[in-house]
């Protein structure tokens, strides 16, 4: 009985914390920042997707939502879909017609990036702004700062309030990382901290890229021949996607941890050349500090071309 | 209070959705729900790859690039390339052929008038810390580029 009240207290204080109110702005804020990288991305990919819905049947490797085809569409098709998508995701970052918008722009883009990672190479690198869109999609992310919508005009909807869905966000950027790291637990235990294994990784990586005629990385050479500073990486490395969850204490501990992975994608570029935009441009890690404030400037902008028209 | 509780199904689907890969075998990767392989697992630095060559009348090498594969991504073009040696003497051809198509168009490459594509067996530590050479390579099939008459 007092295990069973115990039980119920956490759970209040756990819903308390998640439903903890934030303002409309900072989920708009997301939904801008999050809805114009997820268009720009579309955009650069358009060439990519071209080239990849030509490959042969034979490639086809669906994963995801990807497998309900048992055939590649038509290029024109696969072109088509991602054109369309690329509109919405416009709608969705202006806040137009949202509740119609946004989970049309979440379909199109899960849809597009997925049948891109269906030819035998899963982009990684676009998992969570997929995650991020089909959660803002969820939420009433079009409260404020949203075409058509007033100033000062009562948000829309819900009793749950803005809190949960930036909470959500930074739930989603916090748990990839954490998954990443345990991945890398499941896949080589311990032995994953003495810098072998991702020497390894780092060589054989740059080796493809020069014999594909590709860049190879900067650092990669002088750190292959030095396995020490491999092993304090790697250590580091691990501490960084383990320790994820501690973003979502918000504060300081949230922004310490951002820079901290922020650094290892820069880490990653410089032994790699391997390039995760999203968390390079920092939109990855909006949800786990005051949005609002980051894009206020190119949103105040907008508002005033908004009233001016 | 309704909509709290469907902001509550909507969060806990969504999380349980990004967690759920690790109920999964690490090898099982998605999309967008990963669990995160790479980089991950530990491997022998002792690797065959295979990778597609230009080679010119007096037997230059000349290096390819992605675009040659019909992509501007390293990783697609290396999976294609990986995919179309797995598949079989056909698949490889077929590959061959498009790259030579491809190359015939590049006035870039216009000294090259054969595309190789090659299996090489490389210590990566080796290769990138000191530049060594390949270990064991084999052409697996050639192709000619036709050019149209000037």
């Amino acid at each position: 009985m007092v295990e069973g009240r115990q039980g119920v207290f956490e759970m209040t204080r756990l819903a308390r914390w998640w439903f903890a109110p934030a303002p409309a702005e900072r989920l708009a804020a997301l939904r801008i920042a999050v809805g114009a990288y997820a268009a720009i991305w579309m955009v650069a990919q358009l060439p990519e997707l071209a080239g990849v819905a030509r490959l042969p049947a034979s490639q086809l490797a669906a994963v995801g939502v990807i497998g309900v085809l048992h055939a590649p569409l038509p290029p024109a098709v696969v072109v088509a879909i991602a054109v369309a998508t690329i509109a919405l995701l416009l709608a969705f970052t202006a806040g137009a017609g949202y509740r119609v918008t946004a989970p049309l722009a979440a379909l199109g883009l899960l849809w597009t990036l997925s049948y891109r990672s269906s030819w035998g190479m899963v982009f990684h690198t676009e998992n969570l702004v997929v995650l991020h869109v089909i959660a803002l999609a969820c939420a009433p992310a079009a409260d404020a700062w949203a075409l058509g919508r007033g100033a000062g005009e009562p948000p829309r909807g819900p009793g749950a309030g803005h809190g949960w869905a930036v909470k959500l966000l930074a739930a989603l950027t916090s748990a990839t990382y954490l998954v990443a790291g345990i991945a890398k637990l499941r896949l080589a235990g311990l032995h994953w901290l003495d810098g072998d294994p991702l020497r390894t990784q780092i060589a054989i990586d740059n080796l493809r890229k020069a014999l594909l005629g590709g860049a190879t990385a900067p650092l990669a050479a002088p750190l292959v021949a030095h396995p020490a500073i491999l092993a304090a990486l790697s250590i580091a490395a691990l501490a960084i996607e383990l320790g994820a969850p501690l973003a979502l204490l918000g504060g300081r501990a949230a922004r310490r941890w951002a820079w901290a992975a922020w650094a290892f994608h820069v880490g990653v570029v410089l032994t790699m050349n391997v390039w995760f935009p999203y968390p390079l441009t920092w939109v990855a890690f909006l949800p786990l500090i005051e949005a609002e404030r980051a894009v206020a400037w190119p949103a105040r902008r907008w508002r005033r071309a908004i009233s001016a028209s | 209070m309704t909509s709290r509780r469907l902001a509550a199904v909507a969060s806990l689907a969504l999380c349980g959705a990004v967690l759920e890969p690790l109920v999964r075998d690490p090898d099982d990767d998605g999309f967008p729900l990963s669990t995160y392989p790479m980089f991950a697992a530990p491997r022998s630095a002792e690797v065959t790859l295979a990778h597609a060559q230009g080679a010119t009348r007096d037997g230059r090498v000349r290096p390819l690039s992605p675009a040659q594969l019909d992509t501007g991504e390293v990783m697609q073009a290396f999976t294609t390339l990986q995919r179309a040696v797995a598949a079989g003497p056909e698949a490889r051809a077929a590959l061959c052929a498009a790259i030579a198509g491809r190359v015939a168009g590049d006035a870039a490459l216009g000294d090259v008038a054969e595309i190789r594509i090659v299996s090489a067996t490389h210590d990566a530590i080796g290769f990138v810390a000191r530049g060594a050479p390949a270990l064991r390579e084999a052409v697996l099939v050639r192709c000619d580029v036709a050019r149209g008459a000037p």
